[in-house]
Order: C-alpha cells, then sequence, then structure tokens
C-alpha cells in the first residue's frame, strides 16, 4: 500500500533530495519513502532515472578551458574609473533634468518669473554645473581625479 | 580580516588592485560559472567582464550580509540569467542550442572523449528554463549544498529541493520524449505545482 503521507510528488522530492544527501530537508522518514518505494513501480524507476541522470552529471563536471580576462577587465575598468561614480551621474543628471524643467514650467505659464520669483527661477533653471565643477567640491572626486592622473603617469 | 573582507573593502573604494586581487581569487569560477548558464565561450566571457565591472561600480553595495562569494555567485547567476531572458525574447526560442552549450574552447583530447550521455545532457540542459538550469548547474557541476544554493539564489531551503527535483524531473521527461514518442520512461510525468 502507498504510505498516505506520500504522494508521488513528494516521494521525488525525497528522492532528488536523498542523491544529494539533504534528505533531511525533505522532513521525510526514510522508511516512509522506502515502503512508498516498495509499493510504488513509477518512483522505482524515476529513481533509476535520477541515478543514471547524477553519472551524466559527473560527465560534464570536467574543467572548461578558460581564457585569461583580465586585460579586458582592467582596459574597461579603468575608463570606468575615469567616469565619476554613478550615483554623482544620477544626481548630475537630475539636477540637469530639474534645470529644464525649471524652464519648461515658466515657458509654459507664459510669463516672465515676477521679481519675487527671479531668484526661485535663477537657481532651479540655471543650467546644470559642468561635471568637473560639481564633482571637483567631492572629496571622493578628487581622491578619483587623483588616482586617474596617476595611472596615466 | 577575512581576505573578502578586504577585498571588499578595497572594491567600494574603487581601487583598481583590489579588482585584479578579486579576479584572481574568484575570476576562475565566475567564469565557469558563465559558462555553464550560457553556452557559449563568447558569451560566457563576456558576461564574467561584465561581472567584474558591475562589481567595480556596486561593491559599495555589498552590505555584508551575505558572504562575498556568494554575493559575488548571486551577481553571475542574475546577470547571466537576465542575458538568457534577453536572448530568448530576441531570438524567440527557449534557450541556446545545445552545440553551442558545449565549451568550443575545450581541447581537443576533450572534445574527442566527450561521450554520447555528455552530448545528450548538454543538450537536455539547454532546453530547460533557465530557473532550472541554474539551480541544477550550481547543484550538479559547481557542487553546492542545498543551503548555499539557497543563500545564493535568495531562496528558502525548501524551495531550492522541490525546485530541484521539478528541474531534475523536466530532464527526465526531456530525455524520455523520443520522436516516435515510444518509451517514454515515466508512466505519470509530475505536473508541475502552481
Ligand atoms: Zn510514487
Amino acid at each position: 500500500m502507498i504510505h498516505p503521507d506520500l504522494d508521488c510528488v513528494a516521494a521525488r522530492t525525497a528522492l532528488s533530495a536523498r542523491l544529494d544527501g539533504e534528505l533531511d530537508a525533505a522532513l521525510t522518514d526514510e522508511r516512509v519513502l522506502r515502503a512508498h518505494l516498495a509499493a510504488c513501480g513509477a518512483c522505482r524507476t524515476h529513481e533509476r532515472e535520477l541515478r543514471a541522470l547524477a553519472t551524466a552529471f559527473a560527465e560534464l563536471r570536467d574543467e572548461p578551458a578558460l581564457s585569461d580576462l583580465w586585460p579586458s577587465i582592467e582596459r574597461r575598468a579603468r575608463r570606468a574609473q575615469r567616469a565619476p561614480p554613478l550615483l554623482l551621474r544620477v544626481a548630475a543628471g537630475l539636477l540637469g533634468f530639474l534645470g529644464l524643467g525649471g524652464a519648461v514650467w515658466f515657458a509654459q505659464r507664459g510669463l516672465a518669473p515676477r521679481a519675487s520669483e527671479r531668484h526661485l527661477f535663477e537657481r532651479v533653471s540655471a543650467p546644470a554645473p559642468a561635471l568637473e565643477t560639481l564633482f571637483a567640491s567631492l572629496p571622493e572626486y578628487r581622491l578619483l581625479h587623483l588616482s586617474t592622473r596617476e595611472d596615466q603617469r | 580580516m577575512d581576505p573578502d573582507q578586504e577585498l571588499a573593502a578595497g572594491l567600494a573604494r574603487r581601487e583598481l588592485g583590489a579588482l585584479h586581487a578579486t579576479y584572481e581569487r574568484h575570476g576562475e569560477r565566475v567564469q565557469r560559472l558563465c559558462l555553464r548558464l550560457l553556452g557559449r565561450s563568447a558569451d560566457a566571457e563576456d558576461a564574467a567582464q561584465e561581472v567584474f565591472l558591475r562589481l567595480f561600480e556596486r561593491a559599495a553595495s555589498f552590505d555584508g550580509r551575505a558572504r562575498f562569494s556568494t554575493w559575488l555567485h548571486r551577481l553571475t547567476v542574475n546577470l547571466c540569467l537576465h542575458r538568457l531572458e534577453k536572448e530568448r525574447r530576441r531570438v524567440g526560442r527557449s534557450l541556446p542550442d545545445a552545440d553551442e552549450l558545449v565549451d568550443p574552447g575545450a581541447a581537443p583530447d576533450a572534445e574527442l572523449g566527450r561521450t554520447e550521455a555528455r552530448e545528450t545532457l548538454a543538450r537536455l540542459l539547454a532546453r530547460l528554463s533557465g530557473e532550472h538550469r541554474a539551480i541544477l548547474v550550481l547543484r550538479e557541476l559547481e557542487g553546492l549544498s542545498y543551503a548555499e544554493i539557497a543563500a545564493t539564489l535568495e531562496l528558502p531551503v525548501g524551495t531550492v529541493m522541490s525546485r530541484l527535483a521539478r528541474a531534475r524531473g523536466e530532464l527526465v521527461r526531456l530525455a524520455g520524449a523520443r520522436p516516435s514518442d515510444e518509451a517514454c520512461p515515466i508512466p505519470h510525468p509530475i505536473p508541475e505545482p502552481t
């Protein structure tokens, strides 16, 4: 009789886990699994197939020939290093976008900024500062800049 | 200090030396994993390079909750699965051809010594979903334990176990699907749980 607590799906999950030496993870008692196998020819067949599969995988496990990727990685990393870090690039993009947004907003209103708004307008729609100027004040960028120059020497 | 912790700290400061040391320490494993997941040698090499460049850009986001090597393998698996998915959508087929999966960079001797079973398995593996392929590669080829796979893929151990069983069931099913539709070894294939 097939054990009522273990259907074929659970039995095959347990079989797969047992093959990996991880039957504990299946929370299935070895005796219950054996009882299921004794009663279920389909799962016995599945167990044989899983064993054959494991043997076939062992054949695939050899070490493939690998290339030295470091020269390309180094070249690409140096290029990335010269660019400001991602966060700063995003921040710069955002500032540029806000600047543009301010100009568009005022253009849509069709009004010259009122005197009381002028300071706001100037601050918001001023063109985004050049990257150099923006990042030069940040210590991280100065460090980067130094290391880049060192690399070039 | 754990050498990986040191590497992570150097990477967070975007030190090229730290990137080189990381490549020396983990490069082979990353490249092998890419090759096993993506199949084609050229794609795998490009993906492995991208893994290290991402690492250089994003090492600051490594929070130390997982081991550094686990985090790196997660980054690698995710990047490869993303590429597989993009490729699948681009060409409208599931995965690379089987002959593309077998490493063309292998030595001639190894080519000759390849058994029929090995080729068949490679072909079948290429037909699995990225999810099933990834978990089988991590278990069968990389030899990770369930706990390590769970940490790499950020899944509960129980899900690792059931996904592996389903992936193997799928492989067995594919292996049994003869063109003439005879001799299917499994009388009642397990339905994929929803
Ligand atoms: Zn059964």
